[in-house]
């Protein structure tokens, strides 16, 4: 690592540890004691932090005039702990006697069980056990659907019953499409795309032109580092922003980007919140499983020694700006992801770069220098890259 | 000394234990006053049932993952050399896991 981002130049940078003694009162209300420590060195008692996410949560919300009274929005949970937490700020804001949120959130939940080809009695298990918890705690409708069929979407009423039945041949489908993906950074982003494909229809279904999603600022930071490695430029807005929307009909936005993980993960210890949290195909993998994993271990390690890491990045996302093109008729848009197609742009794309890579790593001294022309370079003729 | 305390794992860190979030246990400290450093020795060598390195990064928590003793941030404690006591809950999170 370059010296010259070591500590020594810019001390005041790295993390120093807290000196319990030195902390007496919360930062905010000056009153009652501490309960958790913030960016490094800011105190706050448990009521003033609990009160800040909500504030920020609503912040969010209303800066960028979101949403209208009496608005369906469907929430996509997906039983972890920051799905859960957005459910309780939803609930919190909906019951609050001063500036009560006014629109219907409404909950979709996408069982992901077709990934690993679970046992259909376990994934019946697994989906009862999350809607059993949101139909106990929350006043919200709550629809089921799967990643394999999205167009079943099946609502829950809480009473037991659940009408969803897998099919067999459309989960093999899905699971041998994953299977065939062998690089594991392809794999995790196709099922993004499919997920992200799944709760857009499931929101259709239901009715909702808006959907709400539980990314917080940690998540949306790697994000953007993730997307820059994989060549997403093009969609790095609609994905990191609060705002995306590649889909024309539906749009999705993320209230809670500004909350930092951390935050979120105290805020649903303090409420007592439950979480269902299902192993991804990252999960318990070491860092060079894929690219967004080595991403988010170095962000996360960095932050542990330089406590401003995180919110540097984030920042950054807040800069990048939707291609206003976007909304052009007739501009054709990618079948997995929904962004603009970019790669018969002349000058220079990430497609180009990506070839011009695997030409230069494949051939290795074999290379002819003449296949690096700019014909070579747009033209993805695979056979040609046999030794 | 027999130190009761009640250890809860969340945000996909159960996975590292066996899939249960709440572990009440009793630890025999033979006299010895216990600090946090301690205790994730003694995790790494009794409940941790996979992946060690998953939990622990040298001798702390690895980045990413939380700790909390009786609802109050370990950092305000003092993190590994906070000394535990007797009937202590300690909640360790994992804010990598997403939601």
């Amino acid at each position: 690592m370059c010296s010259l981002t070591e500590s020594e130049l810019e001390p005041e940078l790295v993390r120093t540890p807290l000196d319990p003694s030195a902390i007496k009162v919360c930062k905010k209300c000056k009153e009652k004691p501490p309960c958790v420590n913030l960016r490094g060195s800011d105190t706050y008692c448990k009521t003033c932090f609990l009160t800040a996410v909500h504030h920020k949560f609503r912040a969010t919300l209303g800066k960028h005039k979101a949403m209208r009274p009496g608005e369906s929005v469907c929430i996509a949970y997906s039983g972890g702990g920051a799905s859960t937490a957005l459910l309780h700020l939803l609930k919190t804001g909906i019951e609050s006697d001063h500036k009560k949120l006014l629109f219907k959130p409404v909950v979709l939940h996408v069982d992901e069980g077709a990934i690993f080809k679970l046992d259909p009695k376990q994934r019946i298990e697994n989906i009862r056990e999350k809607l059993d918890y949101i139909a106990a705690h929350f006043p919200f409708k709550v629809y089921v659907s799967t990643l394999e069929q999205s167009q079943r979407v099946v609502e829950y009423k809480g009473d037991g019953e659940l009408d969803l039945e897998f099919e067999a041949e459309r989960t093999n489908e899905l699971y041998e499409s994953i299977e065939n993906i062998k690089e594991s950074s392809a794999k995790e982003e196709f099922i993004n795309c499919i997920r992200r494909h799944t709760i857009l229809e499931g929101a259709e279904k239901i009715n909702c032109a808006k959907i709400f999603t539980g990314e917080n600022a940690t998540k949306i930071s790697i994000d953007l580092l993730t997307g820059v490695s994989l060549g997403k430029g093009g969609n790095l807005a609609q994905e990191v922003g609060f705002w995306d929307k590649r889909n024309a009909a539906i749009t999705v936005l993320r209230p809670l980007r500004d909350v930092p993980a951390k935050e979120l993960a105290l805020y649903t210890v303090f409420h007592r919140l439950e979480s269902f949290g299902e192993p991804t195909i990252g999960t318990g993998k070491e860092s060079l499983f894929s690219i967004r994993k080595l991403t988010e271990d170095f962000l996360v390690g960095l932050q542990n020694d330089f406590p401003a890491t995180l919110s540097t990045v984030f920042k950054t996302s807040d800069k990048l700006q939707a291609h206003q093109e976007r909304m052009v008729e007739g501009n054709q848009s990618c079948v997995l992801c929904d962004g603009t197609l970019d790669t018969e742009v002349d000058q220079h794309n990430a497609l180009q770069a990506t070839q011009w890579s695997t030409i230069v790593s494949s051939r290795g001294k074999a290379l002819d220098t003449d296949d690096l022309n700019s014909a070579s370079l747009d033209f993805l003729d695979l056979t040609s890259l046999k030794l | 000394m027999t130190l009761n305390l009640t250890l809860e794992f969340s945000g996909g860190a159960e996975l590292l234990v066996d899939k249960q979030k709440t572990h009440n246990v009793q630890i025999d400290t033979a006299g010895k006053t216990w600090k946090i450093q301690d205790l994730l020795y003694w995790i790494r060598d009794n409940l941790l049932k996979e992946r060690p390195e998953l939990f622990l990064k040298e001798n702390t928590v690895r980045p990413g993952i939380l700790v909390l003793v009786n609802d109050s941030d370990w950092e305000l404690l003092g993190q590994l050399d906070y000394e535990i006591e007797n009937n202590d809950n300690i909640v360790f999170i994992s804010t990598l896991h997403g939601g």
